[in-house]
């Protein structure tokens, strides 16, 4: 009896995952964070096909208008938006690398809106509020300082109905799954979309869309 | 230099001091860490996942982590759920009784951001307007494979990837092994 035990034991052999000393290959299908390609992206265009599926309110889109150094960060925005913008400049060079950032001496925003009319679910220094629920439900980039686009992984639960919902599939999904942060900061992506193309915005491979 | 410039301590000092504490604490915890973990309101979906961290396959013993029945024998907390008001009190107690120095992870969208529950009367909306937290731990619910780059990264065993939204190449970890030590994996060939 104990000697078939073993048997199996041996057969089968060792179970367990090497994980942290090598990277574990995810199923195919594994829905890790989503990613965006801020190249091919429309929000600036008035798309917001993301924001309006987005059960946590993780996705939303805020208007920049247009270079303002002048302006103070709106009441719909909560505290600590204030560097966001500021990180958004820094990390423009990284997921879609022709991001077209439009740099602007002050980063605060000059009027926050949150593309979404449903109510916020929940209010968090990371989430913007809006405070009336008859917000517009897309946001354009007609002000000229284009639309700023916030993730919060904090909040998203990786369900991909963002990135079923993108129709220029600049949104996708990765297997990526080693999120875990030091600073609550760390976990909000932030980029600034311009139109393209018919306001002679920055050319980038969103025409060729 | 009047007084007030000698005792209170400048902005270079506390992040230099802060940065030796936590370096500190690493060193302490690099090689045994016991884990206590709380449920603040969750929906146990980060609970089952915790679990499977004690199943063979995750098996976090090999790590040196261990999972504590009572927070005074605890170095970490682990907190699920968004901190409901029911559970404030005994999640504040339960910080109260662990020994210094001691960590604070959080699991899940709830612990990170209020999650599905968000902020109400019955619940706090994150765990960081409860307690100091370390370490956030994303996901809905988070793979135990994220479970555990969450905790190594609290005791200084794991690189932090995330960095303002955008994954970032690992520094300490080298490249996947072509070839695994033999010796390690099953004794009949099995590939893991």
């Amino acid at each position: 009896m104990q000697f078939a035990w073993l048997i199996r034991g041996l057969r089968t052999g060792i179970m367990t995952t090497r994980y942290p000393r090598e990277p574990e290959t995810l199923p195919t299908g594994f829905r890790g964070r989503p990613a965006l390609d801020a190249g091919r992206c429309r929000a600036a265009d008035g798309c917001a096909a993301c924001v309006q599926v987005c059960l946590p309110r993780a996705i939303t889109l805020e208007q920049r208008v247009g270079g303002g150094a002048t302006g103070r960060v709106g009441e719909g925005a909560t505290e600590g938006s204030g560097d966001v913008p500021a990180r958004g400049q820094k990390s423009n060079s990284g997921i879609g690398g022709e991001t077209p950032a439009i740099p602007t001496a002050d980063p605060a925003v000059n009027e926050s809106v949150a593309a979404s009319p449903r109510r916020p679910l929940a209010h968090s220094p990371t989430r913007p509020v809006d405070p009336s629920p008859t917000r517009p439900l897309a946001v354009s980039g007609e002000g000229g300082g284009g639309v700023r686009f916030n993730l919060n992984y904090g909040a998203c639960i990786m369900c991909g109905l963002c990135v079923a919902a993108c129709p220029s599939t600049a949104m996708s999904m990765t297997t990526e799954y080693e999120l875990a942060v030091r600073r609550p900061d760390d976990l909000i992506f932030t980029t600034t979309l311009t139109r393209g193309g018919a306001d002679g915005g920055p050319t980038d491979s969103r025409d060729a869309n | 230099m009047d007084r007030p410039t000698l005792a209170m301590p400048t902005d270079g000092d506390i992040e230099r001091v802060s940065e030796q504490l936590r370096e500190a604490i690493q060193r302490l915890f690099k090689r045994s860490l016991h884990v206590r973990h709380v449920d603040a309101g969750s929906c146990n979906a980060c609970e089952s996942e915790i679990k499977q961290l004690t199943s063979p396959y995750y098996d976090l013993h090999r790590l040196g982590i261990f999972f504590s029945t009572s927070p005074r024998h605890a170095d970490l907390l682990l907190v699920t759920g968004p901190v409901t008001r029911a559970m404030e009190a005994p999640l504040l107690r339960t910080y109260e009784a662990m020994p210094d120095p001691r960590l604070v992870v959080g699991v899940g969208a709830c612990a990170c951001d209020g999650g599905i529950f968000g902020q109400s009367c019955l619940t706090r909306g994150a765990l960081s307007r409860v307690l100091p937290v370390d370490v956030l731990i994303p996901g809905c619910p988070p793979t135990p494979f994220a479970l555990i780059h969450g905790l190594l990264l609290a005791i200084g065993r794991a690189d932090q990837k995330l960095r303002h939204g955008q994954m970032q190449a690992s520094g300490d970890r080298p490249a996947a092994r072509a070839t695994p030590t033999p010796a390690l994996h099953g004794i009949t060939g099995v590939e893991q």
